[in-house]
């Protein structure tokens, strides 16, 4: 018994797997042999680990920073109210081992930087890209440039999502291959993209695109055709659309050079949360501002959004807020609030230039509600 | 002479060439570009000419996760 590659209960396990025509018991062992790294322990990657635990991938990294938010569980499957306030990838380990006792998790409770990722070093078969911003994303794409290392990136807006595998070219290898990085596709970021946060997302939509992430890692690691690579994938889950875009490499980028240093590995700054400027409010200073006779309080976010929930003040949409300025007074100072304080900054910067007085609720109803839960105060 | 921009008709103007048709039609800010589903880098866009027919899609990248 003891010179086989499994256990007795691994056998059972992964019956459904190794019965599986093409998969196989071969398949399987890579798997149990196999090291992934995945980046981020959110939306995305609640699916794709869970899947990869289940599946018996023998090693997993787990690198995220954050803590769980009540706002994740929406879609975060892998948490529970439990959870809340306590590291993602802590609590994600926690759930993964319960699944599947039989692998091994690194927890790194770590932000992916430059130096993490030069820590870490190249021992993965796999790196999967479950992040939430782009600057992150970049230094995947070098890391895995750099370390000649398969990734697996997805992304999700809304209520549509992107996911490609791209698979570093060997340049010694006279095959003429040249497969695109996520630079080649992508060589600017937005200034101004919106993330989960602001933009929302429908819940099954890192469900969807988690899966499709987890279904190529687990046929590229157990030796299947993996027909993503060098592709983009588009899927629209509104209206049920899928597209692949077949890739090739950008004359010029960063992928062509001969050595990837990555001590210097850059991308454009985009930052998630709302700029802090001068005028702009802690949810404890704007609990006293608003409290002042010479401040009015404006909700700037949609009808549907003030029905729904809101703190009062008056609302006023942002997209009306220009044509309805002369409601307002131009003595008070105007505290505006959305939902995560960028629409307000919006709102805040119009009024400052139509002459009024303006502050910004930081991080808006969703820290508020945050700070005021922390403090027991909802 | 029309194209599909994103699953749209969208007719071209005696101006065949990609840059000069996304200057006019793709708006500001960082996209990916594919005619046909086959993705055409940043740097092609000046000698890349699109036919009638094409399929064109402009892709905006996304960060969420």
């Amino acid at each position: 018994m003891s010179d086989t590659i499994f256990s007795a209960n691994e056998w059972l396990r992964y019956s459904r797997h190794i019965q599986l025509s093409s998969f196989g018991a071969d398949g399987q062992i890579k798997l149990k042999q196999s090291r992934v790294l995945m980046i981020g322990s959110g939306g995305l990657g609640a699916p794709v680990s869970l899947y990869l635990a289940a599946a018996g991938v023998g090693h997993i990294t787990l690198v995220d920073d954050d803590d769980v938010d009540l706002s994740n569980l929406q879609r975060q499957i892998i948490f529970s109210v439990e959870d809340i306030g306590k590291s993602k990838v802590f609590s994600a380990k926690k759930r993964l081992l319960g699944l599947n006792p039989e692998i091994e998790i690194d927890a790194i409770n770590q932000y992916f930087s430059i130096e993490l990722a030069l820590k870490l070093g190249d021992n993965f078969d796999l790196v999967i890209d479950c992040t939430d911003n782009f600057s992150t994303r970049y230094l995947i794409n070098d890391y895995c440039l750099k370390n000649r290392l398969p990734w697996i990136y997805a992304s999700i807006h809304q209520y549509s999502g992107q996911c490609a595998l791209f698979v570093p070219t060997n340049k010694h290898a006279d095959n003429n291959e040249s497969n695109a990085c996520f630079r080649c596709v992508f060589p600017d970021a937005p200034e101004d993209a919106q993330d989960c946060n602001s933009a929302g997302v429908i819940g099954v939509l890192p469900g969807m695109l988690g899966l499709f992430q987890a279904n190529e890692a687990l046929k590229l690691l157990s030796g299947l055709p993996t027909p993503l690579k060098n592709h983009l994938m588009l899927f629209d889950a509104k209206h049920l659309t899928l597209q692949k875009i077949t890739l090739k490499a950008s004359t010029g980028c960063l992928c062509q050079k001969a050595t990837i240093n990555l001590e210097q590995s850059t991308a454009p700054q985009v930052t998630c949360a709302s700029t802090t400027a001068d005028n702009s409010l802690t949810p404890d200073r704007f609990n006293l501002r608003r409290d002042d006779d010479n401040t009015a309080v404006i909700d700037v976010r949609s009808i549907s959004e003030h029905q729904g929930f809101h703190i009062g003040g008056t609302h006023i949409p942002l997209d009306q807020l220009g044509e309805r300025a002369d409601e307002l007074s131009p003595t008070v100072t105007h505290l505006c609030y959305c939902q995560s304080g960028k629409r307000s900054e919006k709102a805040v910067k119009l009024l400052l230039e139509k002459g009024f007085k303006a502050e910004n609720l930081d991080g808006g109803l969703a820290n508020w509600l945050k700070h005021a839960k922390d403090n027991n105060q909802i | 002479m029309n194209v599909l921009l994103n699953a749209q008709s969208t007719p071209i103007d005696s101006e065949r060439v990609l840059q000069k048709f996304l200057d006019k039609h793709a708006g500001n800010g960082p996209f990916a570009v594919a005619i046909n589903e086959q993705f055409i880098p940043k740097t092609d866009y000046t000698n890349t000419l699109l036919n009638d027919g094409d399929r064109i899609d402009v892709v905006s990248p996304m960060q969420g996760g």
